[in-house]
This record gives C-alpha cells, structure tokens and sequence, in this order.
C-alpha cells in the first residue's frame, strides 16, 4: 500500500493494442529476402488511417483487425487492382458528389461528368448513381415498416443503413440487435445489381467484376466486407470516401477538372456511362425527399400515407406532415398526422450523444429501485426554482415507429470521408454549402414509382440466380468484446 | 498542522471525499465497492452506508450543489464497473413542518433517513475516475479510462432523467479526474496524455474544447479552480501531477462573441491559457490530490509520499507555510479537501489506510 513498498509510475491505461488479441500485422524484415518478381520500387505503405474523430465519436467501433480490414480498401489497393484484366465498375453516392462539388466549385451535375470521364480514363467501364439501390432500400425499409405497422409490432425500429451505427450496437448494446432493420443498405444492392447486370451483358463470371463504390464513410468499407448470406462473392471490392479521391488524384497528377472535356448533356452521359440493361436509367443519380442521409424516415411516412390512401380508403387532404424538434438540431421527429391524429411517427437520431441517449431508454429493464416515490415527493415540492416541464411537444424517437440513425452529426453529408472545411471556413457552414449541393440534384420520388420499382426487383430476383434474401436483406449479430479486465488487472494503480 | 481526529472508515483505500456545501455531511468513497456518509461535526458519526450497487472500487464521490438551504442532499459516486450512481434521501417525516434551517439540517443529518440509488447512469466504456457537478447542479461531468469526458444534464430539482449533453473525445489517454468552475459553466479535466483541457459551451450552447493546456511530463491527477472572493476577468486553476509539481494556470475568460455576425468571420471563443506559475517543490512522490481554498486562497496537496502541504500566496508569489509527514502512516494520501468544521476550516485527507483525517491548520 505504501507509496514507498509499491512500484511507482504504474498506471491502468491499456492501449488498444495490448488488450487486443489480434494485433495489427506489421511486415516484417523477412519480406526482403522474398523474391520479386516484377522489379518495381517498394512503396512503402501508408493507408489512410482511421481515427476515431474520423467516424466516430466512439472508441469501441474500430478494433485493430478492422483497421487492417479498412487499410486494404486504400486508393493503393484500387491502383493495384486496375493493373489487372478484371472489369471496373463504379457507383456514386449523393453525399460523396456533394462533397466532391463543394471541393472543386462545380455543379453537382458538372461533378458528375467529370468524375465519370475521370474513372473512364482510369479504366472503369461502367459509373453508375446509387440512386437505384437506395430507392429500392428506401421501398423495402418503407414496406417493411408498413408490415410491421399492420402486424402491431412494438416499436421503434431502428435504421441499419449506418455502418458505423450498427457496429457500435454489435458491440456495445447486442439488447437492441432484434430492434435493426435487416434492409440492406444502396450501398450493397447497387453492388448487387451492378456486378449481375454487367456481369451478364458483357459474359464475364461474377467475380471478375470489380466494383468501386465512392461513399461518406470510412465504416462503408467495414459494410463492404459483412459476409453474404449465400457466403458467394462479395458485392463491393473497394469503398472511398471523397477525401481518399482527392489524395488518389493528386497523387497521380490526374486532372479531375479536365480541360480537354467539353460538357455533354448530363442525361445522356448518365444513359453512356450505365449498363444498357440499367433500369429507370435516367433517374439513376436522382435524389429523394428527406434527410441528406436518404430521407428513410419521411420515406416510410410518405409511404405509409399512401398506402392508406390506396388500400384503406383515407382521404387524401385530411393528413399532415408534423416535425417536432428536438433538444439540438441532430434529433427530431416526424409525425404523420391523420384528421389531427398521430398515425404514424419517424425519428431522427444523428451522432453518438443522441445514439447513446436512445439506447439507454431503450435498455430493458433500466429502471432503479424505488424512484418513483421519492422522484414525485421531490417535484411536489415544487417552489420558485422548479423551471418549466418539458412539454411532450420534445421529440422523443424512443418511442416512435422508426428511428433513422446515423453516427455522424448531421448525418451523411457529414460522414467521415467528406472533404474537410477549405481555408478559413467555419466546418458548420461547410456542412450547410454541402446540404445545399446534396439539395441541387434533382429528384424522383419514390412513391409515385413503389409498383413499378417492386416489378423491376422482382424480375431482377428471378432472373438472377440469387435469392430475395440474398439481394435485399442482411443480418446482424453480437460482437463478444475484447474483455480486458484481465489486462487491466495487471499493474493496476486505480 | 494537527490532528483533530481519524475516522476508520474503510477497509480498504478511500479514493475520494466530498463535503456538502451547507448541509455537515462528508461522503467517502472506497475500493470495498461502498461509499459512506458521516456528519461533519464533532461527532463523526456514520449516517449511512450506500452499498450492493456497484461491483468494483467506487472511485470518486461528489455533493450535488444546494438549489437553495431547504433542497435534499444528493450524491453522484462514479465507479470502476463504469456506471455512476446517483443517491438521495426520502423525504423525512414532518418534513413540510420544518422552518428554520437549523431544523432542516437536524432533521437531514439524522442517521434514521434512508438514502436511496436515484438512478444508475451507464454510458461509459469502463472504468469511471471522476464525477463532479456544475455550480447549478443541472449538469453533471464524467470522465473515463475509455478517454472520453461526458456531460449530463438532469432537472436538479427532480433529478429525473440524466440526458447526456457531450462526449468530449479530445483526451488521447485515460482521462483521470474533471472539475467545474464555481461560478461560470467552464469545465476542465486532466490526464494520463499530461494535459489539462478546458470546455464550455459554443454558440450553440454546445460543449466544446476551449483551451489545452501543456506543461506537466506526467499524468495530470486533478486540478481545481480558484474561487477567489471577488471575481476578475481572469480565471485561476491549479494542477498537481506526477512530475512532482503543483502548477497555477491562467486564462482569460471567453468574450461573448456577437452572436449578429455570420459565423464564418466570427472568432472562435478559445481560451488564452498559460502557466502563471509552478508552485515551491515539496513533494518527494506524485501528486494525486489538491484543494483552493475558497475562504483563504491557500491551496494544499497531497499524494503518494504521505505529505500534507499548503502553500500561501503573498503578493503573487507562493511559498510553503506548511508540510506534514506521513499523514496516514505509511499509507498513501488520496484526496484532500478544505472543509468546515464548526465554522473553522479545516484540511480534511483520505488515505490507502481506509481512514478520514481531519487536521486543523
């Protein structure tokens, strides 16, 4: 006990590392005794790392393997691959345009354009929006919702198209695992269909189709890899974020703003750069209605209504949008109102002090001992000091139908991956020059194409070898955590 | 210094004390997973004992501020099983009668009363090190091995929901210990990376980093504001690490930016902060705990070598008045705290010995 019997200086922080049984795998001097084959100058590897600020505000998401996992998706890696005789395809989400846009000073449609010549000349054969995927995520995330909502399901569900949102659940709250959507994300269906349509246009296997996917998040990647049902090929070889675009083009002196390439009409550079077979291909980069993470929570809302109104007979003009705000601008809700009733409600959750407030309400049985008496003596004391009651006017997603969530504050257009604040801009006002690029590109609602979208996936399912499953749905399963009380025990000061 | 008395109040270590700021109640904290409360008066007696909560060392205890002199007592306790219990008494019988506060107080420190677990606050990754309250009691400041500062904001009358507020994830280590400011919403914490950072609130009343401060080559182990008798612009903290010394920092108090300005040509609020001082060396070991004595301007400290040290500012230069050797034998000396007892200030300490001292100064 005495300061002067026991060793001094010991301290309890472990560093990851120590507590983590998978250590990263540095290359080792033996590598040089290896025999080269082609006489190419080392390189010596620096992946883009993750730091927990860059997707995040977490510390248990990243584990070492992950990062190993994540370094293997460098725009290195994609330089390697296009070296060999595979064929390149590419999607483009909304956000990583509006970023990209917001970074060079060009339209979004211009962006487009150029990034397409660009990925052209780098040898991609087809570049495609993600639009496809995301309309067919945002119908069955929708539809799936409405079922739930037939069958009195006890809400909320909560969104699982956030990568990073769904790994911290796996990790640190498996209780609230039954509660995720099994929906896949745009990211993974576009994959999908894109490695099937062009696989079967120009005969090649499955697997010699590469497809490069250009998304916010760095835990895109940790998507990319989740296993698929049918354990067959993966649907996305390679994920970067718009920050890891600019390095990959400085580094290799491309010229995104190419002053060679005169404008086409953007339409037909859409139609040029898919897969003849891609359908509703002059939508293919449309956004939707909603929040800049996808718009899931106002979609199942939008849906639903018109659900109603088709099959239950509701009266078009009787029903009402409402947003209740929350306690800061990253958590408020929707409500469907129906003759001045709620029907049906959406929340939005963004960033991990809002996750960590929803979680914990929605722990089973997180109640303690006895408050209840002792919380109603105490405000029946009332007096001068007792400020004014929340009304029930603050939004509450615990208990909404559906809460869309994502880990970044402002969501998607904030991800991890999106170019950093230029010179002297306040990184808020960033986020509001992105919001308004995102807001440029045109729209396709959804809701006035659910039958024909469903038709076209159904066909889709049943021409492919694949299963309904295999195409639109995921799994999720706790993660055992590293448990290092072990290692904490040891040198151990308090 | 004297000694005026020793409490036996733990078997094993106690890691924190914590003194109510109206109410003659002194809280423990221990590695035996309880934390107990005593009457400070001559009497010392044990008022309750909060146990079969937590499952590892209770490692820091702090006193919610007093809305006003009739509010309950109540008591956050952070805990290495990476909870934070929240404590609070029922209210006693013929309660709505009392008058006076003397009345109040009598019937407040009566050992019957039964302190009960409020609420249990789970957030952090693992272990808890420090808990302290902001001078409101609205808002309530963690922090954790897993590096991470939190705030929660709770009514502080019912104390109803704890909602959490801000992650504050710019520690790069183990963050040891967190105070408040006792007048402005300003927060700083210490750490394991050898830095003291400072918090406050944004323009949009969000909880940011304001100030890093650099200097120590050891782990920061706590730290606290001055709380001078009359307020200036400039604001006072000292640290005490284990590189053996105890520092005076200072910085200027962030302006209110004008909030008509676009933000982007606004400045940001960051504090200027710099090392005033480093205090005359007088420990031989680490230094775990220090107090800034609100009523005197003293500062003491204490920490592994089992020394008792206050020093005294005279125009502006500070000098040791007085030291103590091995204060709780040759136990280590956790926590040290100015405190009254019988309207007299005195040091209060809690050692690895499991014992509460009281020294007259």
């Amino acid at each position: 006990m005495s300061a002067l019997l026991s060793a001094d200086d010991l301290n309890d922080f472990i560093s990851p590392g120590v507590a983590c049984i998978k250590p990263i795998e540095t290359p080792s001097k033996s590598n040089e005794l290896e025999i080269e084959i082609d006489a190419k100058p080392k390189s010596v590897l620096a992946p883009a790392q993750i730091s927990l600020a860059d997707c995040l505000a977490c510390s248990g998401c990243i584990t070492s393997a992950e990062e190993v996992l994540v370094a293997q998706h460098s725009h290195k890696e994609l330089l390697k691959a296009l070296e060999t005789d595979k064929v390149f395809v590419a999607s483009v989400s909304h956000q990583a345009r509006a970023s990209l846009a917001l970074a060079y000073n060009v339209d979004v449609e211009q962006l487009d354009q150029l990034l397409i010549h660009l990925l052209k000349k780098m040898g991609f054969r087809y570049i495609v929006g993600t639009s496809l995927g995301r309309k067919l995520s945002l119908v069955n995330e929708s539809n799936s919702m409405i079922q739930r909502k037939m069958d009195k399901t006890e809400g909320p569900t909560l969104s699982s198209i956030c990568p990073g949102w769904v790994l911290y659940a796996e990790k640190t709250h498996p209780y609230i695992i039954p509660r995720l959507s099994n929906v896949k994300s745009p990211q993974q269906v576009t994959g999908c269909i894109l490695k099937n349509l062009t696989s079967e246009e120009l005969n090649v296997p499955r697997n010699q189709v590469y497809h490069l996917t250009i998304m916010p998040c760095f835990d895109k990647k940790l998507e990319s890899a989740r296993p698929e049902v049918d354990g067959g090929t993966s649907d996305v070889d390679c994920v970067l974020t718009p920050r890891e675009v600019v390095a990959l083009i400085e580094e290799m002196g491309y010229d995104l703003i190419a002053k060679d390439y005169t404008f086409g009409n953007t339409s037909q550079v859409y139609k040029e750069s898919a897969p003849n077979k891609w359908p509703f291909v002059e939508y293919a980069w449309s956004n939707d209605s909603g929040s800049a993470s996808g718009g899931y929570g106002y979609t199942y809302l939008r849906l639903y209504q018109q659900y109603l109104i088709s099959k239950e007979n509701y009266i078009a003009d009787q029903f009402e949008f409402k947003v209740v705000k929350g306690r800061n601008a990253d958590i408020y809700e929707m409500r469907l109102m129906y003759q001045d009733t709620q029907i049906a409600s959406s929340g939005i959750v963004n960033g991990f002090k809002n996750i960590q407030n929803l979680v914990r309400k929605l722990k089973p049985g997180n109640t303690v001992a006895k408050p209840n008496a002792l919380l109603a003596r105490r405000r029946g004391r009332g007096g001068s000091t007792a400020k004014a009651k929340k009304t029930s006017e603050e939004a509450d997603p615990s208990k909404c139908d559906y809460v869309e969530i994502m880990a970044c504050p402002s969501g998607c257009i904030n991800g991890g991956g999106q170019i950093s604040p230029a010179e002297g801009i306040v990184e808020k006002d960033w986020i509001a020059l992105g919001l308004e690029k995102y807001g440029s590109i045109g729209k396709w609602d959804v809701a006035e194409q659910v039958d024909r979208l469903i038709e076209w996936s159904n066909s889709f399912v049943e021409q492919s070898s694949m299963t309904y499953k295999r195409v639109f749905e995921t799994k999720f399963s706790e993660v055992e955590k590293v448990t290092d009380a072990n290692v904490a025990m040891f040198g151990a000061k308090w | 210094m004297q000694l005026l008395h020793s409490t036996q109040a733990h078997t094993g270590p106690i890691w924190s004390i914590t003194t109510h700021a109206t109410l003659p109640l002194i809280a423990t904290a221990s590695q035996d997973k309880t934390s107990k409360i005593y009457s400070l008066t001559s009497h010392h007696n044990l008022l309750t004992i909060l146990e079969k909560t937590h499952t590892r060392s209770v490692r820091s205890i702090a006193f919610k501020p007093p809305l006003d002199n009739f509010d309950l007592p109540v008591l956050a306790a952070g805990s290495f099983d990476s909870t934070i219990s929240i404590w609070g008494i029922d209210e006693p019988e013929f309660y709505a009668d009392v008058e006076s506060e003397s009345d109040h107080e009598r019937i407040i420190c009566d050992p019957n009363n039964e302190w009960n677990l409020m609420a249990l606050i789970e957030g952090h990754e693992n272990e808890v090190k420090s808990v302290a309250w902001n001078h409101q009691g609205n808002l309530l400041a963690s922090c954790s091995r897993d590096k991470t500062v939190w705030i929660w904001e709770t009514d502080q009358e019912t104390l109803e929901e704890f909602e959490c507020i801000a992650v504050l994830n710019d520690h790069e280590h183990d963050v040891k210990y967190v105070c408040w400011h006792s007048t402005r919403n300003i927060l700083a914490s210490c750490s394991y990376d050898d830095t003291i950072r400072i918090y406050a609130e944004d323009d949009d009343d969000e909880f940011a980093c304001v100030g890093v401060l650099n200097g120590h080559e050891g782990t920061v182990w706590s730290c606290a504001f001055e709380n001078p008798a009359t307020p200036t612009d400039k604001i006072r903290l000292a640290s005490v690490s284990d590189d053996l010394t105890v520092r005076v920092w200072v910085g200027t108090v962030p302006e209110h930016s004008d909030k008509q300005l676009p933000s982007s040509i606004r400045h940001n609020k960051e504090m200027v902060w710099e090392q005033e001082c480093i205090l005359p060396q007088a420990h031989a070991f680490p230094i775990y705990s220090l107090s800034w004595s609100a009523t005197t301007g003293k500062i003491a400290s204490c920490g592994s070598d089992g020394k008792i040290v206050v020093y005294k500012e005279v125009d502006g230069t500070w000098e040791v008045e007085a030291t103590h050797e091995a204060s709780h034998g040759v136990s280590e000396v956790n926590c040290i705290l100015w405190g009254k007892l019988d309207d007299k200030e005195i040091l209060i300490t809690g050692g690895d010995d499991g014992c509460v001292n009281y020294w007259q100064v």
